[in-house]
């Protein structure tokens, strides 16, 4: 089992009033599954992958992360956890503009400690795997939104975490650069035993999944 | 990773040119105004560092009651010498009484200064000698060491060694101000000096000369009557300055306890003597309090401190700007900061990451600071003071390093507090919403508005301070001293009888009066003070005053009103004193209310209490420096014709100065074949005196400008921003149907209390700090409360002008619509 949330609450105070955002999650991941998330807006999609992805913290509840318990480790090692086994994938792309296509690829494996000759490896042997070594000196702004969610691709998966967490992937996508991104999801799922999970709006693109979680007002329905 | 930090952080550099440009052009100006304080200090340091044993020699200095003197009695530098070989090596004695005047060798005369020293001057020191022996060069008596320099004007190509010069003695200094210290009126001629050596003295030193006569020159000239020297008298503190080279392993400190018992053995026995003595490192010496009786001019160490202080106005202003621009853009680097965590960057990376970045705005900032500094440096070199001062300002490359380490330090201090700030936002809050809107609004906005407060504050008191000093400084310059003083020149007498050159100089039709006087009023010089006896009010103390000694013609060449009674009479007796004419202040001290009754009394004047009769009552004239003078000054005016040392010659106003003057040269040259001619206008030398205030002004109001130009600089950063970040506020405000003044008032008002908190802050303040120096002032301006609206005027106009210029143009801005229609 890669991760399990046990009666996962998280709320905020306004106005005097308790609103709940997550309520009552349980769910429980085995390695190699590709879930999607869904539900309206508000629902608690974004959050509950935030939790998963350790950027946000919860109120009640516990979670296990390959027999971690991350609801009792300190910041520190938490980071340390979603650093080594976790890649994110974001619905405006999230590329620093200052950086080229190889910087930014570059820029997750500086905060892990490879050696220079190890980062350009991984890079080129990125850039080769998603067919854009031609671009690999271009700024985003260069770039279409589909090749800009490419990189993004790729810079989640190039510290090979065993997760990706993906929030509305294609949202900013035409339908050809949608299917292209989920076919890509896909194979990564298939073929490299990547464990994906997604939020997404779309019934098409929930299809690409093995499973669909559906999330109304922070509850699982 | 160091080099992905440092190209990213040229790309933000090169990316934000608004931002880049105001703090590479604040920090640039600042950092060069610290450099020139950082190379004023370097140069006072290395000063005298070239000597081999600088780390064992010491300079006594003499303590007299709380007075600290840096000259000792001459037979102490003996006495320790031979007493306690076991921690003294050596000593070596300067003389502290100039020797100087023209040398002749064959046809040349050349004016020169220089000292007596001691056989030991070049064993202890590493003056380098370039030609005679070390050991011997200053041993016999009448041997004379010139520099190259001295050399090579006085001999040409002639080899100078074994060569006999004559001195015509007259006391010249070699400090560079002829005119406050006084060479004597008469020469003594020293002769026949052999050239013993010749010393290459460029490398800086406090130590200056353009030659070295051997102190056992000394008694002879004593013996011949030219020298009143006396070898044993301790009583007297001027006469030597003493250099001490101590044994190795021996400390200052171990000096201490023998310097007490020499001074508590020679002083027990006077009741009225207490002279206490203390070591003082060579190291030390140019950067250490000041003593009276200086062996050469150098900046206090105070006026180091004011200005260093000053700098760090400036330096902390710029560094301001910094954090007060990288807090309001930090919106636009959220997203930044937010991606590189979630990609797993730990905080104490970003925040190297942004310390990097500032450390290489502070690099940058001092490449063009060392630029800058080239031509500040030349400024500072121009004024007036340093003609005065021994300044090396030659870069080294410790030098370089020490500006290096600066910068980089400079670069952390402004980068911490944003680099900490950028560094703490958290991933999930900067990444929720893409556009990042409402974030770092309220975090750290306190900080951003007392700083900006702070910079408010800093200008006002600049601006405020530097108009106090100009009008003070004008009205200095404006002041009427009670004489009138265009179309004069005072020539100095140098020994010349002053009836016969007055008499020559008289037969030239455009020389209208000509009087004697024994110095100059309002230039700063001093002839003694007398003492009153008072016998007209029982009980009321004597009255000491200053006096000054003129002939007849004085009082009606500069225009001296008379209150009562009348001038001297023109024909005056030569030998004894009969009458004097005092100021009103002297007749109102004596318990006169009415001055004039005190005009036919006689009074009981000097030591011996010589009976005089005062015939007149003058007006209350500034004798005294203008920036010394007190109204109430008392000033006895006596004919003593000895003590003449100018004669003060009033030309026709229609005269041509240049012709008048050239005139005066021709009839110098024809009564005193030695000297030259000595003159002033009198009016320029007046103006002359307050050149200190002008470099106290030039200083102030650069330091001010640059103040003002770097808060000015901020708050167009800051209100750039601001309404930057407003745009979309705005746009949806004119799509309502907002108007140009309303926007314009909207982005502007956020600005005014903190202006009027600075006015609040600062107007108080700076009216207490100027009033205390100005109290220092006997003429002074009023505090006036003009002066305080006009600096507030000066600051609101350039920082509502800066703002305005910023908000305008985003209020003007309708292509902000087309951009909302699009979003």
């Amino acid at each position: 089992m890669l991760l399990e949330l046990k009666n996962i609450f998280k709320w905020v105070n306004s106005g005097g009033q308790r609103i709940f955002l997550l309520k009552d999650i349980n769910l429980s991941i085995e390695e190699g599954e590709f879930i999607s998330v869904m539900g309206p807006s508000g629902s608690g999609k974004s959050t509950l992958l935030n939790v998963i992805g350790m950027l946000d913290t919860f109120d009640e509840g516990e979670y296990h992360f390959l027999d971690e318990s991350v609801h009792t480790l300190k910041e520190k090692y938490r980071s340390n956890l979603y650093k080594e086994y976790i890649g994110f994938v974001f619905q405006s792309y999230h590329l620093l503009d200052d950086l080229t296509v190889y910087e930014n690829l570059e820029m997750p494996l500086l905060y892990k400690k490879y050696k220079g000759a190890e980062r350009k490896a991984m890079v080129a042997d990125m850039l080769d795997r998603f067919n854009i070594v031609g671009k690999k000196d271009l700024f985003p702004a260069q770039l279409s939104g589909g090749q800009q969610q490419l990189v993004g691709v790729a810079r989640a998966l190039i510290g090979k975490p065993k997760l990706i967490l993906a929030d509305e992937p294609t949202g900013n996508l035409n339908s050809q650069q949608s299917e292209e991104i989920m076919g890509l999801f896909k194979k990564l799922n298939e073929e490299d035993k990547v464990t994906i999970i997604q939020v997404t709006h779309s019934e098409k693109n929930a299809a690409y999944g093995s499973r669909i979680i559906n999330l109304l007002d922070g509850r699982r329905i | 990773m160091f080099k992905n930090y440092i190209k990213v952080a040229f790309r933000n550099i090169l990316k934000h040119k608004l931002f880049s440009v105001i703090n590479v052009l604040g920090l640039s100006v600042s950092m060069a105004t610290c450099l020139l304080i950082i190379l004023l200090i370097y140069s006072q340091k290395k000063m005298d560092s070239f000597h081999e044993k600088r780390d064992r020699i010491v300079r006594i200095i003499s303590d007299d009651e709380g007075r600290s003197w840096a000259s000792t009695p001459l037979p102490l530098g003996k006495l320790l010498a031979e007493n306690y070989p076991h921690l003294v090596e050596d000593a070596v004695r300067i003389k502290s009484s100039f020797v100087g005047g023209d040398m002749i060798y064959g046809e040349n005369r050349i004016p020169l200064a220089g000292r007596y020293a001691d056989d030991r001057f070049f064993t202890v020191f590493d003056f380098n000698l370039i030609a005679g022996d070390i050991e011997t060069v200053l041993k016999a008596p009448f041997s004379i060491v010139l520099t190259k320099k001295s050399a090579e004007k006085l001999f040409g190509e002639t080899n100078p060694i074994g060569k006999s010069v004559k001195l015509n003695d007259i006391g010249l200094n070699t400090l560079g101000i002829d005119d406050t210290i006084f060479t004597e009126n008469k020469e003594t001629v020293l002769g026949d000096l052999v050239v013993t050596g010749v010393t290459d003295n460029t490398l800086p030193s406090h130590i200056q000369f353009d030659f070295l006569v051997s102190m056992s020159t000394l008694p002879s000239l004593v013996k011949q009557g030219k020298s009143d020297a006396i070898f044993d008298n301790w009583e007297n503190y001027f006469d030597a300055y003493l250099y001490l080279l101590l044994k190795e392993g021996v400390s200052e400190k171990d000096l201490q306890p023998i310097l007490n018992d020499v001074s508590s053995e020679k002083y027990s026995s006077f009741e009225d003597i207490n002279i206490a003595f203390a070591p003082e490192k060579l190291s030390q010496i140019n950067l250490s309090a000041f003593h009276q009786n200086p062996i050469s001019l150098r900046i206090p160490v105070e006026v180091i401190y004011v200005l260093s202080f000053l700098g760090i106005i400036v330096l902390f202003s710029a560094c301001f700007n910094y954090v007060n621009l990288s807090f309001a853009r930090s919106l636009t680097r959220s997203k930044e900061i937010g991606v590189r965590k979630t990609m797993g960057a730990a905080r104490y990376q970003v925040f190297v990451q942004f310390i990097l970045e500032s450390v290489l705005i502070g690099l940058l900032s001092l490449a063009v600071a060392i630029g800058l500094l080239q031509g500040l440096s030349r400024m500072f070199l121009d004024l007036w003071i340093n003609q005065f001062l021994i300044l090396d300002f030659r870069f080294d490359i410790v030098l370089f390093l020490v500006f290096v380490v600066f910068s980089i330090v400079v670069g952390l201090m402004a980068g911490l507090l944003p680099a900490s700030f950028l560094s703490s936002f958290s991933p999930i809050k900067t990444l929720r919403n893409a556009k990042g809107v409402t974030l770092g609004k309220s975090k750290g906005l306190p900080l951003r508005k007392g700083l900006v407060v702070l910079q408010f504050c800093a200008s006002l008191f600049f601006i405020i301070t530097t108009l106090l000093i100009f009008s003070q400084l004008n009205y200095l310059m404006e002041k009427e001293y009670g004489f009138d003083q265009n179309h004069v020149i005072n020539l100095k007498l140098q020994g010349v009888d002053h009836e016969i050159l007055a008499d020559e100089l008289s037969k030239n039709p455009a020389i209208q009066r000509i009087s004697a006087s024994s110095f100059v009023p309002g230039t700063g010089g001093y002839s003694g003070g007398v003492l009153i006896k008072n016998r007209f009010s029982e009980g009321e103390p004597d009255v000491s005053s200053s006096f000054i000694a003129v002939d007849q013609h004085f009082i009606p060449n500069l225009k001296i009103e008379l209150k009562a009674g009348t001038n001297f009479p023109s024909e005056m007796p030569g030998h004894n004193e009969e009458y004097v004419i005092l100021n009103e202040a002297a007749a109102k001290l004596l318990g006169h209310r009415q001055p004039k009754e005190v005009v036919g009394e006689t009074v009981l004047i000097g030591e011996d209490q010589t009976p005089v009769k005062v015939i007149g009552i003058s007006a209350n004239f500034i004798y005294d420096l203008l920036s010394e003078a007190e109204h109430t000054d008392p000033l006895v005016i006596r004919y003593l014709p000895h003590e003449f040392a100018y004669l003060n010659i009033r030309y026709a106003p229609t005269a041509n100065t240049k012709s008048i003057i050239s005139y005066l040269e021709q009839q110098w040259k024809a009564m005193d074949k030695v000297h030259s001619l000595k003159y002033h206008l009198y009016e320029d030398e007046l103006k002359g005196t307050n050149a200190i205030f002008s470099d106290i002004m030039y200083i102030l109001g650069f330091i001010s400008f640059l103040t003002i130009t770097i808060s000015t600089l901020g708050l167009l950063g800051i209100a750039a921003f601001t309404a930057e970040s407003k745009r979309k506020e705005i746009s949806i405000r004119k799509v309502h149907g907002a108007k140009t003044k309303n926007i314009t008032y909207l982005l502007s008002k956020g600005f005014l209390p903190l202006f009027i908190i600075a006015v609040l802050v600062t107007v108080p303040l700076s009216y207490f700090v100027n009033a205390l120096w100005l109290e220092e002032f006997a003429y002074k301006v009023s505090l006036s409360p003009w002066i305080f609206v006009l600096g507030m005027g000066i600051m609101f106009t350039t920082g509502f002008g800066t703002i305005l210029s910023q908000t305008l143009s985003v209020a003007n801005d309708n292509s902000l619509l087309k951009r909302l229609k699009e979003e």
